[in-house]
């Protein structure tokens, strides 16, 4: 159940990429959050802003929890500012999570930008619980070497890891997908039949892309979605998505990225 | 111990902090944070005859101490609320009142007969006569003679008691809440949100799908606090305080204008314990300056 917490900072620093790891003692969400949980930092920021700011769950270990951020605008520059041994207010766990795969399936991880938190903590459970790692292909997109996050980290999981650098300057050139793309025309579908499946996160566009992705090679794919939070627990209405609703008189309505997601079937969404 | 209980109505309210309409739902997601009861009331989002889809997104968008909201009354209807949501609140025992919006006049007295049903658990029925985000939406509120009208009707279609909430987009919103008295309404909420609008220089776009929507938060409490005070001078029904109410000094401030009661919106957004902490701050406050209840404060400003 989430609740409103005042977590001591242990740390907060740059690392690859331009991005920032964050590391807040939180004993009661590191034991009950699961993979596609976010949290709610509220940061105090020049310009009077009231929202909280959301950030998925990267990783926990006993007592603490972690978020890596990139510096985006007010909210995120204000929180790069923050030493060890601050204290930040926060909401959490909240959200839904990934639905976890069998331990047969041939697991694909797209992520772009700030989409890789997520995707890192699903595969950390995943190797954790004993799911082979040979089965587990991650695909790290970025515009080019040095903005591409958490790619050692993800590599010392042990699983297949691909860069995907829209300059070419490092692994595959291409936008995230194209080496998704690449990897599941490789596949024998014949031999490998579809137990395969895709969890994405990263920017609406790159999203989009993922669902035709899925769409085109008939695998099961589930998205994290984003979207401006005014509360992150349902309350307001203001972060919908379009996606199908076969009970709607028009066929699809309007759900709550922050109560109803951010975890979407990618066949569910709708995308204008 | 300063007993926080009001009377609005004949209806005895354990105390003035309640939550506003759009901003708490139906209560099941904040009853993780606290338990309802503990509040005066909660006033449901928009109900409408039929069920709303809501506009797309973008439906809200930050500004500098508030926020904009068009979310175009997003709900399943009355029938889904009946059978479904109901349910919930009756079993938080959480004084419970009703908001609800028609496209005319005839659909509010539909929306009325059709909680008459349920009244053992409604405390009573709050008419959006102001949401700025679906068309019509600002029509009764702005005009006072059909102002007066749709309350007379809406009374004639119920015995619960009728708070009309109010729109601040109105050049007289004294004329309007004199109409809405003389229709014959309980009590009056006040404010709706301020129509706004931001845009986007990079794209050119305005940051809300439906190009205006709602202005709320700290940003629009002293517009509220002199609405509230002005109209305090000039009708004799309760008014219900709401705009940009964040701690209990604000609220406090609110009652010095008139308000009985007060509700919490776009507070609950940034903090899900907001009210409580309004409510535990109020009473504090009510017991350190010796008073016995929030009532003796009502309307005391010395202007
Ligand atoms: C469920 C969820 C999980 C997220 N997880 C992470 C994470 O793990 N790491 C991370 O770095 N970021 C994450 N984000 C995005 C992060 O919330 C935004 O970067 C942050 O809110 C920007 O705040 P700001 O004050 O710095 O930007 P602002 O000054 O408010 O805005 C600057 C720019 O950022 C854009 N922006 C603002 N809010 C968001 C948002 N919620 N999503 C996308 N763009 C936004 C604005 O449109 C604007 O262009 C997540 C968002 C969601 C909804
Ligand atoms: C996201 C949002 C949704 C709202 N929805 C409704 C609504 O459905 N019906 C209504 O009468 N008022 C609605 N309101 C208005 C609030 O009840 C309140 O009158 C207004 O926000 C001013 O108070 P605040 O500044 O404390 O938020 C909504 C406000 C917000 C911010
Ligand atoms: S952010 Fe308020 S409902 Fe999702």
């Amino acid at each position: 159940m989430p609740a409103v917490y005042q977590l001591p900072i242990v740390s907060n620093i740059e690392v690859r990429g331009g991005a920032y790891l964050l590391t807040l003692e939180a004993p009661e969400i590191a034991h009950s959050c699961a993979p596609g949980n976010f949290i709610q930092i509220k940061i105090n920021f020049p310009g009077n802003g009231l929202w909280r700011r959301p950030f998925s769950i990267l990783d926990t270990d006993r007592n603490n929890i972690r978020v890596l951020y990139k510096t985006l605008g007010r909210g995120t520059a204000a929180l790069a500012e923050f030493k060890a041994g601050g204290v930040l207010n926060i909401i959490g766990p909240l959200g839904n999570c990934f639905s976890n795969p069998d331990n047969d399936t041939t697991v694909l991880l797209i992520g772009g930008g700030i989409g890789i938190p997520p995707l890192y903590y699903l595969t950390k459970r995943l190797t954790e619980s004993g799911f082979p790692r040979q089965s587990i292909h991650f695909f790290n997109g970025a515009s080019d070497y040095d903005s591409l996050t958490y790619l050692e980290e993800t590599s010392e999981l042990g699983i297949n890891v691909y860069a995907v650098t829209e300059d070419g300057s490092m692994g595959i050139k291409g936008v995230v997908t194209d080496g998704a793309r690449q990897f599941l025309s490789g596949v024998d579908n014949s031999i490998d039949p579809p137990k395969k499946r895709i969890f994405a996160c990263g920017p609406a566009q790159m999203l989009k892309a993922v669902s035709k992705l899925a769409a085109q090679f008939n695998v099961k794919g589930e998205i994290a979605m984003e979207a401006l939070m005014p509360c992150g627990f349902g309350i307001c209405m203001g972060c919908v998505i379009k996606v199908a609703d076969p009970c709607s008189s028009c066929h699809y309505s309007f759900k709550r990225v922050c109560q109803d997601g951010p975890i979407f079937n990618a066949s569910d969404i709708i995308w204008d | 111990m300063t007993d926080l209980s009001i009377q609005i109505a004949g209806h005895k309210y354990a105390n003035p902090v309640w939550l506003a309409s759009g901003t708490c739902a139906y209560g099941r997601e904040l009853a993780d944070y606290f338990p309802l009861s503990s509040l005066g009331a909660i006033v449901t989002k928009t109900i409408t005859l039929e069920p709303r889809l809501g506009h797309p997104s973008p439906r809200v968008f930050e500004t500098p101490s508030g926020m904009l909201n068009a979310i175009g009354l997003q709900n399943d209807g009355i029938r889904d609320f009946i059978s479904n949501k109901i349910k919930f609140l009756g079993q938080h025992r959480a004084d419970l009142i009703v908001n609800i919006a028609g496209k005319s006049i005839s659909e509010y007295c539909q929306l009325c007969e059709q909680l008459t049903g349920i009244s053992d658990i409604i405390s009573a029925i709050e008419l959006n006569m102001s949401c700025p985000n679906v068309s019509n939406g600002l029509e009764f509120s702005k005009n006072a003679e059909l102002a007066e009208q749709l309350v007379k009707m809406a009374r004639k279609s119920t015995h619960l008691p009728l708070i009309a909430k109010l729109s601040p987009n109105v050049s007289n919103i004294v004329e309007i809440a004199q109409a809405v008295e003389q229709g014959g309404a309980d009590a009056i909420s006040m404010i709706n949100t301020l129509v706004g609008m931001a845009v986007d220089i990079e794209t050119f776009k305005p940051r809300l799908s439906n190009v205006t929507g709602g202005l709320s938060g700290p940003a629009i409490k002293p517009v509220a606090l002199a609405m509230v005070y002005r109209t305090y001078q000039q009708i004799k029904i309760p008014i219900i305080g709401i705009g940009g109410i964040m701690n209990y000094k604000d609220a406090i401030e609110f009652m010095l204008c008139g308000a009985q009661a007060v509700q919490v919106g776009t507070a609950n957004f940034v903090n899900p314990m907001a009210s409580i902490e309004i409510l535990n701050g109020m009473q504090n406050w009510l017991q350190e300056k010796g008073y016995d209840s929030p009532s003796e404060i009502v309307g005391k400003v010395e202007a």
